[in-house]
C-alpha cells in the first residue's frame, strides 16, 4: 500500500463542529507539489486555505460544498496517483497525522474562550452536594419506558444510573448524540427575549436562501451575546473639528487611536472587559480588543490580543497588516479569536449612530459613528455609542467609561492639531484672517481665543 | 419599715414628710425628666418620650419595697418606675439618646427598656400577661419574689388586662397591679371612656384591691408597702389604684386640657408644694441633683451613637443526608411523643392550653394523659389566645419553657400582638439580655369540613417578623424530633410558631418515598427534606406542612401517568426560609412548581419565586394555591377551592407545556 499522508483539519474554534468544503484548486488524482495551495474551507471565521504538506497525488474525500465535521481528514497525499474513487468518505486514519499536514495556521488549537476565564467558585449551582448512590434507590420505569424497553430489548442494566426511568431516558439511550448534556430549561440555557415560542407560520410567499456558514455563525455568535447579556445602551456626543483628518494627517488613524485609548480605559473600568455567567461576572485578564471590519466581504472581528500593552505606534501598525489580510482574505483563525470586548466603526457610512450588539462571552461594544458637520462651519461631532450588559455595569459606568474616552479622543485632538491650527475664535470658528477683513480681532481669554464679534454678542 | 420617717422640722401643713432620700429620690426623677425635654428641644434626643412628671411617687413608693429579685413591667411611662429602683441617670440618658452606652444599646429607647429586673414595653395591657407569666415561674419555682405591673387608667380599655386578672386571679399569681390613674388616655378624658367604678373591675375577679395617691408620699409608701406585703405572703394578686395628676403632655406639645385644671394639679402636687413652702430645703437638693445629671449628660454622650444593624444570619454549608426515624406512627402520635420527651427531660417545660388537659386531651388529642403524667406542667387555660399568650411570654423571660397550643390557627391573630410585638420584640430591643423562646402549636389547613374560620391557612400574615421562627410540620421528618429540639437548647432560643396541619395528623409518619425517589434532608436544625430522583428531573415542586402529601401523589402520577419526572422540596422551616440551598435543586431542572394551600396574594410561594428568580432569572416557575375566596363547609366545594394532587398534576403539566 502506498503511503498516504492525510490532509488533516484541526478543530481551530469552539463554535465549529463542522466547517464547509469551499474549493479543491487541484482535481482527485491530480499532482500535487509541496506546500501548493489545495483547498480552501470555510470556518465560522473565516476561509482558510488549505496547503498541501508534501508533494505527491490528491485523494479527495468529500466534494465541494460538504460540510466536514473537525477535527477530520479531507483528504490524503499519496506517492502514486489514486486507484480509488474520489469523496469515499471519512477517511479511517491509518496513519499518523503528520503534523506538517494540514491548516497553515499555526498548529494549536484555539483556546476556548471559557477555558481562559477563571473558573467560577463557590456558585451554589456548581456544587451539588453528594447523594447516596443510585443502587440505594428501588429503580421505577415509567409505564412508557417500560414498553420502550422492551421493544427496543434494552437490558435494565442500560439505565443504572438512574432511579427513575421515562421515555426521554430511553430516547437518550438510543440516539446518544442528541442527549442534551444539561436539562431543557437549564439555568442560562435559554435567553430571556429569545423566544422559547416557535414563530409564527409565514403567510406571505418567500424565497428560502440559505444563509452561509460563516452569517449563521455570526447570528449565533450574536444571538448569544445578546441572550447572556441584558443589554443597555449609552450614547455620548463628541465634537470635533476633524479628528479623523488631523489623524491622518499624523500617519494615525482613528480607529487606531480608538482602540488604543479604549484599552487603556478598560483597565479602569474592568466590567466592560468581562461576561456573565449565572450571576458571576467573569473578569477577563487581558485586554483583547475586537475591532469590526466589513467592506462587503462579510463581517470580520480582528482581535488586538493584549493591546493594552501595546504603543499607538505597534496598534497602527498591527491594524494595518489586519486590514490588508481582511481586504486579501488572509485573516487566520487566530487573528479572530479571543476578543473580550468589541469596537465597531461605521464611520465608513456616513452612519451617524447605531446600537451595536454584544457579542457572545462579553459584556460590552463600541459603536462609532461618522463625522457630521454643520453646514459652512469646520465644526462637527459624532458619537460614541457603548452597548453594555446590565447584569455587569450600568448607565453611570457606562457614561463615564464614555466621558472618560470622549476627553481622550479630543485631548488627542486638541494636540495633534495644535502643531498646524490656525488662531480661531472658539466660539465661531473664524479664523484670524477671516476677522481681520470685518476689521474685529481675537482676544485671548481663559477659554481660548475669542473673538470680537462674540465678545460682543454677549 | 422605717424608711419614711418624718422630719419634724420640715412639717408641711397638713403632711408628714418623707425622709430626704426619697424626696431627693423623686425630685431627681422630676429633674430628670425636666432635663429630657429641654435635650428635645436642643435637637440632642430623637424620637419621643412620655414623662411622669406630677407621678414620681409611685415608683418610688414601690422600689422602697421591692428585693432585687422582684420583677417590675412597666409601660411606656416608665422613666420614673425605672429610676427610683436604680437611680441610673446615665443609663436612661444615653438610652434616651440613642446610644450604644444605654441600657438597651439605644434600641428601646423611651419605652422599652430592661435591666436590674426592670422592663417595660410601650404596648398598653400586653405587658400585663407578660407579668402574669414572670408571676407564675416565681410561684412555680417557690420563694417568695414577686412580679409588679404598672398601668393607666387608659389601659383599663383593653380586653388583655381582663383575661390576665382572671388568670392571675383564678391561678394565685404573686402579681401585684398598680394602677396609675391620672384620669386621662392620651388627650381623651376618663369620662368619655370609663363606666362603673375602676376597683370594681378587679373585685370582679375576686381580687383584693387598695388605694393610695400620690399627693400624700407617706401615706402611699405605706400602702405599696401593705400591697407588697400581702402579694408576698399570701401569693395572690392584689389591685392597687394610685390616684395621681400627670402635669406635663402625654408626649410632647399634645396637651388640650384646661389651663385651670392643671394649675390645680399642679397646686396639689407634692414636690411643688414643698419647693413653695420649703425653698431652703429643696434648693440644696436641687442643685446636687442638676450637678449629677450634668455629669450623667456628659457620660451619656460620650459614647457612640447605636449604628449598627444586626448581621443576616449566614445559611452556612448544607449537608443532605438520609435522616431515618421509627415509621409509621401517626403524626398526632409523634407530637406527643415529643412533647411527652420534653417534659420528661426538662423541667422547666410547661404546656398550656385550652382543652388540653386528660381525658379530652386537647381538641386533636395531642396531648392525651400528659396532664396527669405531669400535673403541675400541662394545665388547661380559659379561651384567653392573648393572655396565655403574653403568660407564656412571661415564663420565658423567666428562664421557663413554655409550649401553648392554640387550638385553631384561625385564632392565632387573636394573639397576634403577643407574637409580634412582645416576643420577637424582646430580645431585639432589650439588646440580648434577654430570650423569649416560646412554642406555639397550633393546627393549621382546611379539608376537615369546619368551615370559614376554622379552616384557613393563615401563617402568610405572620411569616417574615424577624426575631421569630416560623415552622410546618410534614409527616416525612419526624415531629418528635421537632418539639425536642425545640424544647432543648440545642437550637437557637427564638419564639417559634409551629404550623401543624390538621390533615397531616392521622397521616403516618416514616421517612417512605414514592418509588424511585429517596428523602434527604438538610443539615439545618429543622430541615429543608428533598425527595430526590437519580436521573434527569423535569421538574421541582415546591411545598410545605399539608400539602406534603398531595405533592407526594402528583409525583407519583406524573411519573406513572404522564412519564414525568418531579421532585419535591419542603422545608420544616418556612420562615427564616433557607432559598439558598434549594436553588441548585431547582437547577436542576430549571422549573418549579410551587405550591401553598393558602391563598396565594402575598404568600410564601410568592416570597419564594421572587428569592429565586433574584439569584437566577432563568428559572421557569407557576405557583398553586388556593382559590381567593373562604373556605365553605360544604365538602365539595371546598375540596375544589383548595390545592389537592389533581391540580398540582395540572399545573405541572402547563409548566412543562
Amino acid at each position: 500500500m502506498t503511503p498516504a499522508t492525510p490532509i488533516a483539519l484541526e478543530r481551530e474554534n469552539v463554535n465549529d463542529e463542522f466547517v464547509t468544503l469551499v474549493k479543491w484548486f487541484v482535481g482527485h488524482g491530480e499532482r500535487v507539489e509541496a506546500d501548493a495551495l489545495v483547498a480552501e474551507v470555510e470556518t465560522s471565521k473565516a476561509n482558510v486555505e488549505v496547503h498541501a504538506s508534501v508533494a505527491g497525488y490528491l485523494v479527495q474525500a468529500y466534494p465541494e460544498g460538504a460540510e466536514v465535521p473537525v477535527p477530520a481528514t479531507i483528504g490524503q497525499i499519496l506517492e502514486q496517483p489514486p486507484t480509488s474513487p474520489s469523496f469515499a468518505g471519512p477517511i479511517a486514519s491509518a496513519v499518523a497525522p503528520a503534523p506538517a499536514a494540514g491548516v497553515p495556521a499555526p498548529a494549536a488549537v484555539v483556546r476556548a474562550p471559557a477555558a481562559a476565564v477563571p473558573a467560577a467558585s463557590g456558585r451554589p449551582a456548581a456544587s451539588l452536594p453528594e447523594f447516596a448512590p443510585v443502587g440505594e434507590y428501588r429503580q421505577r420505569v415509567s409505564p412508557v419506558a417500560a414498553r420502550m424497553i422492551e421493544a427496543h430489548g434494552i437490558p435494565l442494566s442500560a439505565f443504572a444510573n438512574k432511579s427513575v426511568v421515562r421515555k426521554q431516558d430511553v430516547l437518550d439511550h438510543l440516539n446518544p448524540q442528541s442527549a442534551p448534556v444539561a436539562s431543557p430549561g437549564f439555568a442560562g440555557r435559554v435567553a430571556p427575549g429569545v423566544a422559547r415560542h416557535a414563530p409564527a407560520d409565514i403567510t406571505q410567499p418567500y424565497q428560502a436562501i440559505r444563509l452561509s456558514r460563516m452569517k449563521q455563525s455570526e447570528g449565533a455568535n450574536l444571538a448569544a451575546g445578546v441572550g447572556n447579556a441584558i443589554s443597555s445602551s449609552v450614547t455620548v456626543t463628541c465634537f470635533t473639528r476633524g479628528l479623523r483628518k488631523i489623524l491622518e494627517e499624523q500617519d494615525s488613524s482613528a480607529p487606531a487611536v480608538l482602540i488604543h485609548e479604549v484599552s487603556r480605559l478598560l483597565r479602569k473600568y474592568p466590567s466592560l472587559n468581562a461576561t456573565y455567567r449565572d450571576g458571576t461576572m467573569l473578569q477577563y485578564e487581558e485586554v483583547n480588543i475586537g475591532f469590526a471590519m466589513d467592506d462587503g466581504r462579510g463581517l470580520k472581528v480582528a482581535a488586538f490580543p493584549r493591546c493594552d500593552e501595546l504603543s499607538l505606534t505597534a496598534i497602527t501598525v498591527l491594524l494595518r497588516e489586519l486590514t490588508v489580510a481582511y481586504i486579501e482574505d488572509k485573516l487566520t483563525p487566530v487573528q479572530l479569536a479571543n476578543a473580550t470586548f468589541t469596537i465597531t466603526d461605521l464611520s465608513g457610512f456616513g452612519v451617524s449612530g447605531f446600537q451595536p450588539l454584544i457579542s457572545e462571552n462579553q459584556g460590552a461594544i463600541l459603536g462609532v459613528g461618522a463625522e457630521q458637520f454643520f453646514p459652512e462651519s469646520p465644526q462637527g461631532f459624532y458619537t460614541l455609542t457603548l452597548t453594555f450588559d446590565h447584569q455587569l455595569s450600568n448607565g453611570r459606568t457606562a457614561a463615564l467609561f464614555l466621558n472618560d474616552l470622549k476627553d481622550r479622543l479630543q485631548s488627542y485632538e486638541e494636540t495633534a492639531g495644535k502643531a498646524k491650527a490656525a488662531l480661531v475664535c472658539s466660539s465661531c470658528y473664524r479664523t484670524a484672517a477671516e476677522l481681520r477683513q470685518v476689521h474685529h480681532r481675537l482676544l485671548l481669554s481663559a477659554d481660548g481665543y475669542f473673538c470680537t464679534i462674540c465678545a460682543q454678542g454677549w | 419599715m422605717s424608711t419614711f420617717i418624718a422630719t419634724p422640722s420640715k412639717a408641711m401643713t397638713g403632711f408628714t414628710l418623707p425622709d430626704e432620700r426619697l424626696i431627693r429620690k423623686a425630685l431627681g426623677i422630676r429633674l430628670f425628666e425636666q432635663r429630657i425635654l429641654r435635650l428635645f428641644s436642643e435637637g440632642r434626643l430623637f424620637g419621643t418620650v412620655h414623662t411622669c412628671i406630677g407621678q414620681e411617687w409611685t415608683g418610688v413608693a414601690l422600689a422602697e419595697h421591692l428585693r432585687p429579685e422582684d420583677t417590675v413591667f412597666s409601660n411606656h411611662r416608665c422613666h420614673g418606675h425605672y429610676l427610683a429602683r436604680t437611680g441610673n441617670y446615665a443609663g436612661l440618658f444615653a438610652e434616651l439618646m440613642g446610644r450604644e452606652g444605654g441600657i438597651c444599646r439605644g434600641r428601646g429607647g423611651s419605652q422599652h427598656i430592661c435591666d436590674s429586673n426592670v422592663f417595660s414595653n410601650g404596648i398598653q395591657g400586653g405587658i400585663v400577661p407578660v407579668a402574669a407569666g414572670i408571676a407564675l415561674a416565681k410561684k412555680l419555682r417557690g420563694g417568695s419574689d414577686i412580679s409588679c405591673v404598672f398601668v393607666g387608667d387608659g389601659t383599663l380599655g383593653e380586653g388583655v388586662l381582663y383575661e390576665s386578672l382572671n388568670l392571675a386571679s383564678l391561678w394565685s399569681l404573686p402579681l401585684l397591679l398598680v394602677l396609675e390613674n391620672n384620669r386621662y388616655a392620651q388627650s381623651t378624658s376618663q369620662a368619655q371612656t370609663l363606666a362603673g367604678c375602676i376597683d370594681d373591675r378587679a373585685r370582679a375577679f375576686g381580687i383584693r384591691t387598695l388605694h393610695g395617691d400620690t399627693w400624700d408620699p407617706v401615706q402611699l409608701i405605706a400602702t405599696m408597702g401593705e400591697a407588697v406585703d400581702f402579694v408576698r405572703e399570701a401569693r395572690r394578686p392584689l389591685f392597687l389604684r394610685v390616684d395621681t395628676d400627670r402635669l406635663m403632655a402625654h408626649s410632647k406639645s399634645d396637651d388640650d386640657r384646661d389651663p385651670e385644671e392643671i394649675a390645680a394639679c399642679r397646686e396639689r402636687d407634692f414636690l411643688h408644694r414643698l419647693q413653695r413652702e420649703e425653698p431652703g430645703f429643696v434648693q440644696p437638693i436641687s442643685a446636687g441633683l442638676e450637678a449629677e445629671l450634668d455629669a450623667a449628660v456628659r457620660q451619656a454622650e460620650s459614647t457612640p451613637p447605636t449604628d449598627l444593624a444586626e448581621p443576616v444570619a449566614d445559611e452556612g454549608a448544607v449537608r443532605w443526608t438520609l435522616t431515618g426515624f421509627e415509621p409509621h406512627e401517626r403524626v398526632v402520635h409523634r407530637i406527643y411523643a415529643g412533647l411527652r420527651a420534653a417534659l420528661e427531660e426538662n423541667g422547666d417545660v410547661l404546656l398550656l392550653g385550652e382543652d388540653i388537659e386528660a381525658p379530652y386531651g386537647g381538641a386533636f388529642k395531642v396531648t392525651r394523659d400528659l396532664s396527669r403524667l405531669f400535673p403541675e406542667r400541662v394545665r388547661n387555660t380559659p379561651i384567653s389566645e392573648q393572655a396565655i399568650t403574653g403568660l407564656s411570654n412571661g415564663l420565658a423571660l423567666a428562664g421557663m419553657r413554655p409550649a401553648v397550643e392554640i387550638m385553631f390557627g384561625d385564632f392565632l391573630l387573636l394573639a397576634a400582638d403577643q407574637i409580634v410585638n412582645h416576643a420577637a420584640k424582646f430580645e431585639f430591643m432589650y439588646a440580648g439580655q434577654v430570650k423569649a423562646p416560646i412554642v406555639l402549636r397550633t393546627p393549621m389547613g382546611g379539608k376537615r369540613g369546619y368551615g370559614p374560620t376554622h379552616s384557613q391557612s393563615l401563617e402568610k400574615h405572620i411569616l417574615g417578623v424577624p426575631g421569630t421562627r416560623i415552622l410546618a410540620l410534614h409527616h416525612r421528618f419526624d415531629p418528635a424530633q421537632v418539639y425536642q429540639r425545640l424544647l432543648s437548647d440545642v437550637v437557637p432560643a427564638m419564639p417559634t410558631i409551629v404550623i401543624e396541619n390538621k390533615i397531616l395528623y392521622g397521616e403516618k409518619a416514616s421517612p417512605d418515598a414514592v418509588e424511585g425517589f429517596r428523602w434527604f434532608h438538610s443539615s439545618h436544625d429543622f430541615p429543608v427534606s428533598y425527595l430526590r430522583a437519580e436521573g434527569r428531573p423535569d421538574l421541582a415542586i415546591f411545598c410545605y406542612g399539608g400539602m406534603l402529601p398531595d405533592a407526594e401523589k402528583a409525583v407519583d402520577r406524573l411519573f406513572a401517568e404522564h412519564d414525568i419526572v418531579a421532585e419535591i422540596i419542603c422545608p420544616l422551616q418556612i420562615y427564616p426560609l433557607q432559598a439558598q440551598p434549594m436553588l441548585p435543586l431547582v437547577q436542576r431542572s430549571g422549573r418549579l412548581l410551587l405550591v401553598e394551600e393558602g391563598h396565594g396574594f402575598c404568600g410564601l410561594a410568592a416570597e419564594l419565586m421572587a428569592g429565586l428568580y433574584e439569584l437566577d432569572r432563568s428559572l421557569a416557575m407557576r405557583r398553586v394555591y388556593s382559590h381567593p375566596q373562604h373556605i365553605p363547609s360544604a365538602k365539595p366545594l371546598e375540596l375544589r377551592l383548595l390545592p389537592d394532587a389533581g391540580r398540582i398534576v395540572d399545573e405541572a403539566l402547563e409548566l412543562l407545556r
